[in-house]
């Protein structure tokens, strides 16, 4: 019963979330009439390549978790670093997409004038929630580097006497935390190069300036949901088979409870990762839309 | 959403001045006029060329131009900033007659090249 609630506890949680950001966005979604053409068109490009980087992202996960099962024979080492692997994938194409569009046309071209940064678009509650979990995912392999054996994938506690009295794994040592690292430092470069892209791409035409950070932001929100998510997804496994097999290896009280705590928590950020996927980046909405021409 | 109207560039390509000058003569417009103040700072080159759709070094050489005529400086980090002292000291009047005569260009249908144009005249005629 309590393990049956586990699973449809958080399920529900999940549907109810998807529910809310479907009405929410129906709610406030301006629909395309209403803006300048380019900006509409802005919006489409927008959406088709954050599905197309969504389904690199999971089809890139299936795929690589077989890759790596069939290639290391049993031993998925690799596989801890599938969800970074995959959100880098994601993250080429959201950089393939900022690089590719929009490109200036017509003998005449206008231009205004604003000063752009790369640190104006990592700012922002996206940009903080990635910094934040991947710190803590940095944390947990360091953590787990220092708790694991010498094997670097189980965890083992000693009696008296250095009488091995248990061990038990997978664990996050040194052989799943240092690609989860390498994936990590790969995928933060890539949100940088799409942060990068988005701050240098040409500006909408027809698009104010407010609308035109705005659809930038939007572009840095899609990169950090990425990782967000990527990390989360890592971190929930991190946690969820470090937590257990900790509790099968101490009977200390302490300890036990922090095995505990390990395993729920893991459990939690496997929801959280994928309320992040669902949660909507900043978009143009019908009180957002332009009330003034831009002067030329 | 802001109202306030944007300091923007245009270029013609098909124009016979290069696209270098152009943009040089705008921004420069824009700080004589008081539209860019001292302290603005101009967007980053790869940004402007990109808005453009021009190679950066078009617009770099725009700026080294603004700058090697005192009205822009850059610097490491800060980018490139309206120098103080840069504008002309426009008599107010005067700044607003240039807007009348130019909305009156525009309204007249005259493109910016025969405004241009039609000012040297009136410049060369005038004995300067």
């Amino acid at each position: 019963m309590a393990a049956g609630l586990l699973f449809v506890v958080p399920l529900f949680g999940l549907l109810l979330v998807g529910v809310v950001v479907l009405v929410v966005l129906a709610a406030t979604h301006s629909p395309d009439a209403a803006l300048p053409h380019e900006v509409a068109s802005a919006r489409r490009h927008g959406v088709v390549v954050s599905v197309v980087a969504t389904t690199v992202l999971l089809l890139g996960a299936v795929v690589l978790t077989g890759m790596t099962a069939r290639s290391l024979q049993g031993t998925p080492v690799l596989a801890a670093a599938v969800p970074l692997l995959a959100a880098a994938g994601a993250l080429v194409v959201l950089l393939v997409g900022e690089l590719t569009w929009p490109r200036p046309k017509g003998a005449t071209r206008t231009a205004v004038l604003s000063d752009r940064r790369v640190r104006d678009l990592a700012r922002g509650g996206w940009a903080v929630t990635a910094l934040l979990v991947s710190g803590g995912l940095a944390l947990v392999v360091v953590v787990g580097a220092v708790l694991a054996d010498g094997s670097g994938r189980t965890i083992t506690t000693t009696s008296v006497g250095n009488r091995v009295s248990a061990t038990a794994g997978p664990f996050p040592g040194v052989v799943y935390g240092g690609p989860q690292l390498a994936a990590l430092v790969i995928a933060v470069a890539l949100v940088a190069l799409v942060l990068w892209a988005a701050t240098n791409r040409a500006a909408v035409v027809t698009a104010d300036p407010a609308t035109d950070a705005l659809l930038r932001r939007s572009s840095a929100a899609r990169a950090f949901r990425i990782l967000t998510f990527a990390v989360l997804l890592t971190l929930a496994a991190d946690l969820f088979y470090g937590g257990s097999a900790a509790q099968r290896v101490h009977d200390g009280a302490f300890a036990s409870a922090v095995a505990v705590a390990a395993t729920l928590a893991g459990l939690l950020c496997g929801v959280l990762s994928l309320v992040a996927l669902l949660f909507p980046v900043p978009r143009l909405t019908r009180s957002a839309l332009p009330q003034h021409p831009v002067r030329v | 959403m802001t109202a306030t109207p944007a300091v923007s560039v245009t270029l013609d390509l098909l124009a016979a001045t290069p696209p270098y000058e152009q943009v040089r003569a705008q921004l420069a417009g824009h700080i004589r006029a008081g539209a860019l103040q001292p302290g603005d700072k101009l967007p980053v080159v790869r940004a402007l060329a990109a808005d453009l759709g021009v190679a950066t070094n078009t617009v770099a050489r725009a700026y080294r131009e603004l700058e090697a005529g005192g009205l822009v400086t850059t610097r490491r980090r800060v980018g490139t900033i309206v120098q103080a002292g840069s504008g002309s000291e426009v008599e107010p009047a005067l700044l607003a007659q240039a807007k009348a005569f130019a909305r009156s260009a525009r309204v007249a249908g005259l493109s910016d090249d025969e405004t241009i144009d039609l000012v040297r005249g009136a410049l060369s005629a005038s004995g300067g």
